[in-house]
């Protein structure tokens, strides 16, 4: 079943390397990732796909490259 | 043949101790590798890591011609195609979620794999009717231990040094392991006691080990 | 109709991340052998040192074996009195003079060289004191000479440590290298070690704990 969400991360990154991780984790995930927001404490991302990819995108967004903390993630239908 | 640069192959295994339905764990310039072999009887060699989480595959256990991955069970085709996802059954796995693999074949009772990653070789190693006795792990660099044999055994083919241990005619084939340590898997040329050229490799290894950079040139053991 | 044999009352005084304990469970579970399991609260109360758990072996150790008024402490003697007092037991004795030899010293073994290999993963898992590097060299070096033998073994045509056939050699020894990755040892240099574990894990009884995949 494919769905729609937004992501939201809020925490300490290196935007560049939370972009290329979340671009990494998409295409292996096979999953769409558009980023709508991208800054030092706060990224938002819409995913579309199959849900399980989906939650898979978000977990392994939560834990991240090593050189990027996320606090808190909240998550919205789009 | 220890320039990692060089793509070749390199033994990595006797092809009896990987046996069906097991896998084990090794590394090639210190890349972690898994080798397998399905219910089926073929052997694979693998990058050693499951693309869920990064859990080494070869922690993992082999089901018919499925490795699976230890931590969650996410489960690979002999292709290294993720095909089931426990906690997801009804999910159609993308194509995308697959384990990098290494082109492998087995030649003179030994596993090789081509050292460079998802390439296919222009030929297979060297077939040669040798005897396949153990494997051994020096902790030598493989640049000490290549230089160490030369001087006594002839390089050839496929990381290979051939020559006299124990009275018997043995090919000794590299693996370099990591920076620090080399394998070197033994084969028998013809005829030979296996627990007297088995012994002598152990005292080779000695040897290698004792070995300061200074003394290179002289290697005294047990003929 | 006449009395059933009464079997050996035995109470295991245990831990369950404990290899020697473990040791000791092992054989018990491949013999079938029924025991009281009493759970020590070594970490992190340290309850193998109370006085209470003094008074009943001063050596502040496990695992401690009561059997019918004997107290025994030292996993390799308990297996010793185990496979000597319990149905099955003798199979894992051999009976030659010299594959009994060998199998003690395998035993010794198992407390000299390779302590070091229970040493480290205490150091590495509950901070035990100890030179961490250190103990990992020695133990290196015993899986070593375990690697060797078991090459030497594999082309005699044997599967076990001694002979032709499973003894308490097996059983002393299996801990420490089935949990080496406790303490960051893989078996990647041990092809003739994981063949061997794969048999001990086959054998009819066997459990495992954590830390040691019951898969084979």
């Amino acid at each position: 079943m494919r769905e729609r969400i937004e992501l939201v991360f809020l925490g300490v990154f290196e935007p560049a390397s939370f972009a290329e991780f979340m671009r990494h984790r998409a295409r292996r995930l096979s999953v769409d990732a558009e980023t709508r927001r991208l800054d030092a404490g706060r990224v938002e991302v819409t995913v579309e796909g199959e849900s399980a990819l989906v939650d898979m995108f978000e977990v392994a967004c939560s834990l991240g490259p090593l050189d990027c903390l996320v606090t808190d993630v909240a998550r919205r239908a789009a | 043949m220890t320039d990692p640069a060089v793509p070749a192959w390199h033994a990595v295994a006797l092809a009896a101790d990987i046996e069906p339905g097991t896998s084990a764990g090794t590394r090639l310039h210190d890349r972690e590798l898994v080798v397998w072999r399905d219910s089926a009887g073929a052997s694979h060699v693998w990058e050693d890591r499951c693309p869920h989480r990064g859990m080494r595959l070869s922690f993992g256990f082999v089901r018919g011609d499925h490795i699976a991955c230890l931590y969650h069970g996410w489960a690979y085709d002999t292709a290294g195609q993720c095909r089931a996802i426990p906690a997801h059954p009804d999910l159609a796995v993308p194509e995308t979620i697959r384990v990098p693999t290494y082109a492998s074949a087995e030649a003179s009772g030994l596993i090789f794999v081509w050292s460079e990653m998802g390439a296919t070789p222009m030929s297979p190693p060297a077939a040669r009717p040798l005897t396949a006795l153990r494997s051994l792990f020096v902790e030598a660099t493989p640049e000490r231990v290549a230089a160490l044999l030369a001087g006594r055994f002839a390089p050839g083919p496929d990381g290979s040094f051939a020559g006299c241990l124990a009275g018997a005619d043995v090919v000794l084939f590299l693996q370099p392991f990591t920076a620090e340590r080399t394998g070197l898997h033994v084969t028998i040329d013809g005829a030979g006691d296996g627990a007297l050229v088995s012994r002598g490799a152990e005292a080779l290894r000695h040897a290698i080990e004792a070995a300061a950079p200074s003394r290179f040139a002289s290697l005294e053991f047990a003929a | 109709m006449s009395q059933p044999l009464e079997s050996p009352r035995l109470v295991l005084h245990d831990y369950e991340l404990d290899a020697d304990c473990y040791k000791v469970r092992l054989l018990l579970a491949l013999l079938g052998a029924r025991y009281e399991r009493l759970a020590v609260d070594v970490h992190p109360g340290h309850e193998e040192r109370s006085p209470a758990y003094l008074a009943l072996n001063p050596r502040g150790s496990l695992p401690i074996l009561e059997q019918d008024g004997l107290v025994l402490a030292e996993a390799e003697a308990i297996l010793l009195h185990c496979a000597g007092l319990l149905p099955g037991g003798g199979a894992l004795v051999p009976q030659d003079g010299a594959d009994h030899a060998r199998m003690l010293s395998w035993l010794f073994f198992a407390r000299g060289p390779l302590a070091a290999a229970g040493l480290a993963r205490l150091h590495a898992m509950l901070e035990a004191p100890g030179d961490g590097p250190a103990l990992e060299r020695q133990a290196l070096a015993a899986f070593r000479v375990m690697e060797d033998h078991m090459t030497a073994q594999r082309i005699a045509g044997s599967d076990w440590f001694v002979g032709a056939a499973p003894s308490l050699a097996d059983v002393a020894l299996f801990p420490a290298i089935a949990l080496s990755r406790d303490f960051g040892v893989d078996h990647d240099a041990y092809p003739a070690l994981r063949r061997w574990m794969r048999r001990v894990r086959a054998l009819p009884g066997f459990v495992t704990m954590p830390g040691i995949p019951d898969y084979h």
